[in-house]
């Protein structure tokens, strides 16, 4: 499967804008704690549902440094297409 | 207050109970993101484990050893746990590490708890190994660090238990700065096990239905849900508490879907249901079945009790199945609940006076009764000196049972400071009303953030690194904000000059987001010296919350930076009116 960063951005968005109830649009610059305020509940949330929608894993070392939008659209995009 | 007396366990050990259960046809089912649900029997169960036993002991895993297990909700952790008791081994639950959290400090509390705990082995599965690195290579336990699915050989064994062996540890925040293991033995494990099982009884062909989301690694989702479907036995459905966490439907779904009777989760989670389940998750779904939604593990809300029962009662909940229980970790779990078949009883009492000369009086704070005392279990309220104290007078809860723990593993001086003859210091505060027990504060310095105990100084470790507070000058503290929620982080912190800087409020609630993943609800700025501080010096948290609550410590200035508003709007002066009780 391609998926293009682009893609991941969608689901994030989905993910943090309506399921949270983000009050404005994310940006990929946008820091996932320092900016966006995001706990350790909404983190997995993010990461539950990123995994079950491009059928990857984000456990490992690389995953817990991700700081952005932008870095975790990238990380999950790679992933993804190695997986196909 | 004193419960019936604890009538003899039916079992004599974990590997009894398990040996009895694997005779019946019942067994544990575990439901995924999508709902897919794997069955095993609880015979199954017992087979498996009993091939991990095998292997761990052909490992060198000896009687007595103590297993350190990291598992995430599913078949292997009760491979692992299992195994290890049927080697005769005590295992030592542990937290797996958050998604996308940071893991420095997990790999070093974790690596501190695994050598505390003196744990030889570490069992783990693919997933959660390839985060454990640092951890393992730290407390470098002596038989290292396994995958689970690697033990299921052909050979099976079972070792006996001794009633009075150690059975488990678990860890607990307790009353002092580390987490402590708490050692339970066998026939404390089973006497909670049979007063769990004389307070949500089975009759014969009707059984009681469990559904969890509860981490395996917590008193409430191990003791109360997995090893008592195992010693009923009865079914259990088990949920991932973050896919729980992720959609949080799937538990009411499951308990529709699978006719449950009973599940228990902390306040939190009755809450998070209200604000994330939508009408459309439980079409067609019927909740009548749920006869105990048991509601523990940190404060209970009123609010949410009543708006919980009035929105879900459209799909047959019934606001009878509200359950607010008390327990800790130091007495294996349970030590009182709400008489069952009527709805959630509470009291209104003015918070003030609550706070300053500890008495409860009619006012505006609603707290829930925790009900009576369990079987086996004697409860008293005393004062500082130690004598019990009369009817809607605050002081610390006591309790005295036969599941109270020996004490914390290898730890003689922290067990004497909440063990004394026989009666352990729970380090809350409540008070006692027409029989009832209601839990309104906290002595020990605890913060509890979604059923999880904490460590105030995990918080305010954060703060070192942050310019502008007083070095060491800040407390962590759990309070219970106005408009009946959920227990909350609240921060007092001094600040280091004269100067007022606008974003010191905002680094401060990153540093602590981003080491712990807790939100600080409230973030209040003193003058330096402000707090109040014992003779030599040390920071007395009890006493600033009880000021705080009472109005008596110098003007706050609250600090909001809230970005997520829907999930989190409040008012940043909602701390005028706290649920905090009297410190001492």
């Amino acid at each position: 499967m391609i998926v293009s960063e682009a893609l991941v951005m969608v689901e994030i968005r989905r993910v943090v804008e309506l399921q949270l109830s983000a009050p404005r649009a994310i940006q990929p610059d946008d820091r996932l704690v320092d900016d966006l305020g995001l706990d350790s509940l909404t983190l997995t949330t993010l990461a539950v549902e990123l995994e079950d929608r491009f059928q990857i894993i984000l456990s490992d070392e690389e995953a817990t440094r991700i700081k952005t939008v932008g870095e975790l659209a990238r990380c999950v995009a790679a992933r993804a297409g190695a997986a196909s | 207050m004193k419960g019936a007396p604890a009538r003899p366990p039916r079992r004599a050990s974990i590997n009894d109970a398990l040996k009895v259960a694997s005779e019946s046809s019942v067994g544990v089912t575990f439901v995924d993101l999508q709902e897919r649900e794997l069955a095993l029997s609880w015979r199954e169960v017992r087979t498996r484990a009993r091939r991990v036993a095998a292997s761990l002991a052909a490992l060198g895993v000896r009687p007595g050893d103590r297993v350190a297990l990291i598992l995430a909700t599913g078949p292997a952790f009760l491979d692992a746990f299992f195994g290890a008791t049927l080697a005769g081994a005590i295992p030592v639950p542990l937290s797996p590490p958050l998604r996308l959290g940071r893991l420095d400090e997990y790999h070093a509390a974790t690596a501190r708890m695994i050598g505390v705990a003196g744990a030889r082995l570490v069992l783990t599965d693919a997933r959660i190994k390839r985060l454990l690195g640092l951890t393992v290579a730290t407390a470098r336990p002596e038989l290292g660090c396994l995958v689970v699915d690697s033990l299921l050989g052909a050979a099976e064994l079972e070792r006996d238990n001794a009633p009075d062996a150690l059975a488990l540890l678990q860890f607990s925040s307790g009353s002092t700065v580390e987490p402590k293991p708490v050692a339970l033995t066998q026939a404390n494990l089973m006497a909670q096990l049979d007063t769990i099982d004389q307070m949500v009884p089975s009759h014969g062909a009707e059984r009681q239905v469990g559904v969890s989301w509860l981490p395996l690694h917590h008193d409430m989702g191990l003791i109360g849900c997995l090893l008592s479907g195992v010693y009923r036995p009865d079914p259990l459905v088990l949920i991932s508490p973050e896919l729980f966490l992720a959609r949080p439907s799937l538990w009411l779904r499951a308990i529709a879907r699978h006719r449950a009777t009973v599940s228990p989760a902390p306040s939190f989670a009755y809450s998070l249901c209200l604000k994330r389940v939508k009408d459309a998750d439980l079409e067609g779904l019927d909740l009548s079945s749920w006869r105990f939604a048991l509601n523990g593990a940190e404060p209970v809300s009123v609010g949410v009790l009543d708006e919980f029962a009035t929105r879900f009662s459209r799909w047959g909940f019934d606001v009878r199945a509200l359950t607010p229980v008390y327990g800790m970790a130091e007495a294996t779990l349970a030590v009182s609940f709400s008489p069952p078949g009527r709805p959630p009883r509470s009291l209104g009492v003015d918070p003030t006076r609550l706070a300053t000369d500890g008495i409860a009086v009619p006012g505006e704070r609603r707290i829930a009764s925790v009900g009576l005392a369990v079987p086996g279990v004697e409860l008293v309220v005393r004062d500082e000196a130690g004598s019990e104290v009369k009817e809607r007078r605050a002081g610390r809860i006591w309790v005295r049972g036969p599941s109270v723990m020996a004490g914390y593993f290898q730890d003689p001086v922290a067990t004497a400071r909440v063990l004394q003859r026989g009666w352990l210091d729970t380090g809350d505060l409540g008070f006692i009303a027409d029989g009832e027990l209601y839990v309104c504060g906290r002595a020990k310095d605890v913060v509890i953030i979604r059923g999880a105990n904490h460590a105030p100084q995990e918080f305010e470790e954060c703060l070192d690194a942050v310019a502008g507070v007083r070095q060491g000058c800040a407390v962590a503290l759990g309070f219970q904000p106005d408009g009946g929620g959920e227990e909350e982080l609240l921060i007092l912190a001094e600040l280091g000059s004269e100067e007022r800087d606008p974003t010191l409020g905002g680094r401060i609630r990153t540093a602590i987001l981003e080491r712990t993943g807790v939100r600080a609800h409230t973030v209040c700025l003193l003058a330096a010296g402000t707090l109040p501080r014992t003779s030599s010096g040390k920071l007395r948290r009890a006493e600033a919350l009880r000021l705080f609550t009472a109005g008596e410590l110098a003007a706050p200035r609250p600090v909001s930076r809230l970005r997520i508003a829907g999930a989190v709007a409040r008012s940043a002066w909602a701390f005028a009116k706290l649920r905090v009780g009297r410190a001492r």
